[in-house]
């Protein structure tokens, strides 16, 4: 009888242990995987707590959010702009989201009120959207409607607006970042070692406005950013419509450090002359994949104060050696000795989507879980003009 | 009424009223929820042919019913507004609400395109569809066969429950095979109401899922919470109650591990788990059984890693508090269910597809049911009319909360043992966040039972 209780016990021992060795099992199954968004809510947050934003594999370390916004001598917060190449060309571009771990960004609709249907007469009331800065699927990208609701004092949430609206019309497709009311672009400059430039180029400061929505049944504003229109073009997902991405490439050295001094290569797009000034629109650059240049041993970016012979030679041509500033050549040492005499013509820079493709190869370019938005404010060394 | 053991329970007509944690009076043969808790020896009293001719239960028992429909959704069947294109649009409203049938389905899902012709963003919050949008049309909701196994020698019970649903996709007709139920239960203990199920079984939260099935439900169409806590899952289920005979009462206790909880199949998968962490749930039931009165108390928990994504740190918690009554034809019945999911990783995965991450997520809400069964005598008919009152208040963090209602009126006619023809209106309204749509609902149901 002891040795069949006995037995017993062990059975039920053993059973205990098996599930023990299965719950530990699946605890060591599964793990949490980070998907965030950092809109300049958070980046501004983490600016006044000295935090970095966009932690992840790709950057370990992040990007300190004082890259990316900037305080001016009377405290207010500025977006802050960081220096690009784009088809070989000095670009600049601001970044107000990123995204870690994001497939796809879509659409959010933003409704503008009109009282009859030959919109002429537009409702003194703030635009009204639905979803805010603290949502997952928060987007700077807005299908903008045009709601006629009638002669009322105009709707702030877009259930009263959608039950009244006798008809919405679509108006196009808009990049408005949200931003807390107290961030601001005017004066936006270029950064160092460009900012030498900034008295012959003057950067055009980004419209601003309010938009409204409605939270825990509170109506609140915040503020945009008006990036204007035509930055983004649409795809259709598995789930739906999304915003389509364009490459924007990080370097990374033969270390895998990546290298987030340099300025970043931007992809090719469509690019337009302003009506107005005549200066260039990019037709792109609302999203971006932030894609990993993984350099070889020889490659190196240029910089003026360590490579002077090849800035000296630059000059000699009559040519600003600030134009080469971060740009990355396949081989460094066109910067060096005797081959500095042959800068810059000497060198094969990876400036542009096409030149990465072609002398790194598609095996050294690899797409990173980071998205971001980065509008451009400086395309082929010229002030981009932003049309509201 | 149909006599049990030592109590009686009232019923509102045979083949309706199916309670898993009590001995309820169903059609022979037919009632598998019972079946899956319900002791061995009371089963095959239950289930003892009525000639009693035959003493022996067959072993195997083959039993099933065919649920046809007719019905008709307002607009184009979706709870979708067709100007508004938030993403995801099925945050923002209540996909479930224009339902047709005892499964759930909505008349569609279909997010349309926008006024740009954009085909709009979705993010797994779906029921299935039956695919009928607004047109008005006969469904074969269900076709249901159960198979039950009764070991003669050993206390085992195995049942197998398989329906096909045959749906005209936009890519053609398709028949899906739904494995509803799949498990084995043993009765370890002959002198106790004690069961022991392994295997894919019913919910064990709350009361609504023991009318999953178009046979046993008084209406057509289930609940705005049903989604929440009327999914079969796999894994393991523990049934005991304990009869209180000197104060004609029973408290019972019904738990399971499983690999999703009650989560209905279109919003979490059940036939594996992506986390490697069970999810727990329990109901404590109390029932008092006089002769002309019955009354079920219960209260359910829920708590474990949410099973559309595969972090197991991502937990949802589940409570609820149920009532029924039963006095004379009327039957009371109605529930609470608070639900609170907390944001797991990207690429969800759902019984319809994989979609961007699962989402921070609240509700609540309650339903209220009423169905009196006239007293008429004109055997075989039994005539009950019902209604249904419930809200759901539902926010996805991040979106505005939403808060919707519904009435449902109904009646339900049975003719002996093998038909009930029932017809019902939905009259659903968007009350907060939700722009109002026209989504109401009239649908009907045959159920042959055989």
């Amino acid at each position: 009888m002891r040795a069949t209780q006995s037995g017993g016990s062990q059975n039920w021992a053993g059973a205990g242990a098996a599930v023990v060795a299965l719950a530990m099992a699946g605890c060591n199954a599964r793990e949490h995987v980070e998907h965030k968004v950092w809109n300049l809510f958070a980046i501004n947050a983490a600016l006044a707590e000295g935090r970095s934003v966009a932690v992840g594999p790709t950057l370990p370390d992040g990007i300190p959010a004082s890259e990316l916004l900037t305080q001016n001598t009377s405290g207010a917060v500025m977006l802050k702009v960081q220096r690009a190449f784009a088809e070989g060309q000095p670009a600049a571009f601001v970044t107000t989201e990123l995204w870690l771990n994001y497939d796809a960004i879509w659409l959010q609709p933003l409704y503008a009120q009109f009282i009859a249907a030959d919109l002429m007469a537009r409702i003194d009331t703030p635009l009204v959207i639905d979803v805010g800065p603290e949502s997952s699927f928060y987007s700077p990208f807005w299908q903008v409607n045009y709601a006629v609701v009638g002669d009322v004092p105009g709707y702030l949430s877009s259930k009263d607006l959608l039950d009244a609206a006798s008809l919405i019309v679509p108006a196009g497709l808009k990049t408005c970042p949200l931003r807390p009311l107290d961030i601001g672009a005017a004066d936006l400059a270029l950064p160092a070692p460009w900012d030498a430039w900034n008295t012959s180029i003057s950067l055009q400061t980004i419209p601003m406005g309010e938009v409204v929505f409605e939270a825990e049944e509170v109506v609140q504003t915040v503020g945009v950013f008006d990036f204007g229109h035509e930055l983004f073009e649409l795809q259709v997902g598995d789930n739906g419509t999304v915003v389509k991405t364009s490459p924007m490439f990080l370097f990374v050295d033969s270390n895998g450090t990546p290298l987030t001094g340099e300025p970043r290569v931007l992809s090719a797009g469509t690019v337009v002359l302003d009506d107005g000034s005549g200066g260039p629109r990019p037709r792109f650059g609302g999203l971006w994949r932030v894609v990993k240049a993984m350099l070889p041993d020889s490659a190196g970016a240029f910089h003026g104060d360590v490579h002077i012979a090849a800035r000296d030679a630059a000059m000699r041509a009559n040519g600003d050696p600030l134009d080469y500033e971060g740009r990355v050549a396949l081989d460094k040492t066109c910067f060096e000795e005797a081959a500095a005499n042959n800068f810059p013509d000497g060198c094969a820079w990876l400036d542009s989507q096409a030149q990465l493709e072609s002398l790194l190869g598609a095996g050294r370019l690899v797409a990173t879980e980071l998205t971001q938005t980065g509008p451009l404010v400086l395309y082929d060394k010229q002030p981009v003009p932003v049309n509201p | 009424m149909v006599a049990v053991g030592a109590f009686s329970v009232t019923t509102v007509g045979a083949g309706r009223a199916a309670a898993a944690d009590a001995p309820p009076p169903v059609p022979a043969l037919t009632d598998a929820a019972a079946a899956e808790v319900a002791p061995a020896d009371e089963e095959q009293a239950i289930e003892e042919p009525a000639t009693g001719s035959t003493p022996q239960v067959a072993p195997l028992v083959v039993t099933g019913y065919v649920d046809v429909g007719f019905a008709k959704a307002q607009g184009d069947g979706t709870s979708f507004h067709p100007a508004d294109n938030r993403a995801p649009l099925d945050y923002g409203v209540d996909p479930f609400a224009p339902a047709v049938n005892s499964r759930g389905e909505a008349a569609s899902t279909d997010p349309g395109v926008d006024a740009s012709g954009n085909p709009r963003f979705v993010n797994g919050f779906l029921p299935r569809s039956a695919g009928i949008g607004g047109t008005p049309s006969f469904l074969l909701n269900t076709a249901n066969a159960d198979f039950r196994y009764t070991s003669p020698e050993l206390p085992v019970m195995v049942f197998t429950r398989v329906q096909l649903v045959p749906r005209l996709e936009g890519t053609g007709e398709l028949t899906r095979l739904f494995l509803e139920q799949a498990f084995g239960r043993v009765a370890p203990i002959k002198s106790a109401e004690l069961a022991i199920s392994v295997g894919k079984f019913d919910s064990v939260f709350g009361i609504e899922y023991l009318e999953n099935q178009a046979n046993f439900r008084i209406g057509i169409t289930p609940s705005l919470l049903a989604r929440y806590t009327t999914g079969t899952s796999t894994g393991v289920k523990v049934f005991y109650r304990f009869q209180l005979i000197a104060i004609s009462s029973a408290v019972s206790i019904n738990a399971s591990a499983t690999n999703s909880g009650t989560f209905v199949e279109a919003l979490q998968g059940s036939s594996r788990s992506l986390t490697g962490v069970p999810v727990g749930t329990a109901r404590l039931g109390y029932e008092l059984n006089l002769a002309r009165l019955s009354v079920k108390l219960g209260a359910s928990v829920e708590r474990g890693p949410r099973n559309d994504q595969n972090d197991r740190a991502a937990m949802q918690l589940l409570y609820g508090f149920d009532l029924r009554l039963f006095v004379g034809g009327l039957t009371l019945m109605g529930e609470f269910v608070k639900v609170d999911e907390e944001e797991g990783n990207p690429n969800k995965l759902t019984g319809t597809g994989t979609y961007a991450f699962s989402s921070d997520f609240y509700a609540q809400g309650f339903w209220l049911q009423a169905a009196y069964e006239l007293p008429l005598p004109i055997a075989p008919f039994r005539i009950t009319p019902y209604a249904r009152y419930e809200q759901r208040h539902g926010e996805f963090v991040g979106f505005a909360s939403i808060a919707v209602d519904r009435l449902t009126a109904g009646l339900n006619v049975g003719v002996g043992e093998n038909l009930i023809v029932k017809g019902e209106y939905l009259v659903n309204r968007e009350l907060e966040g939700a722009p109002s749509v026209a989504n109401n609902v009239i649908t009907s149901s045959v159920v042959w039972t055989w």
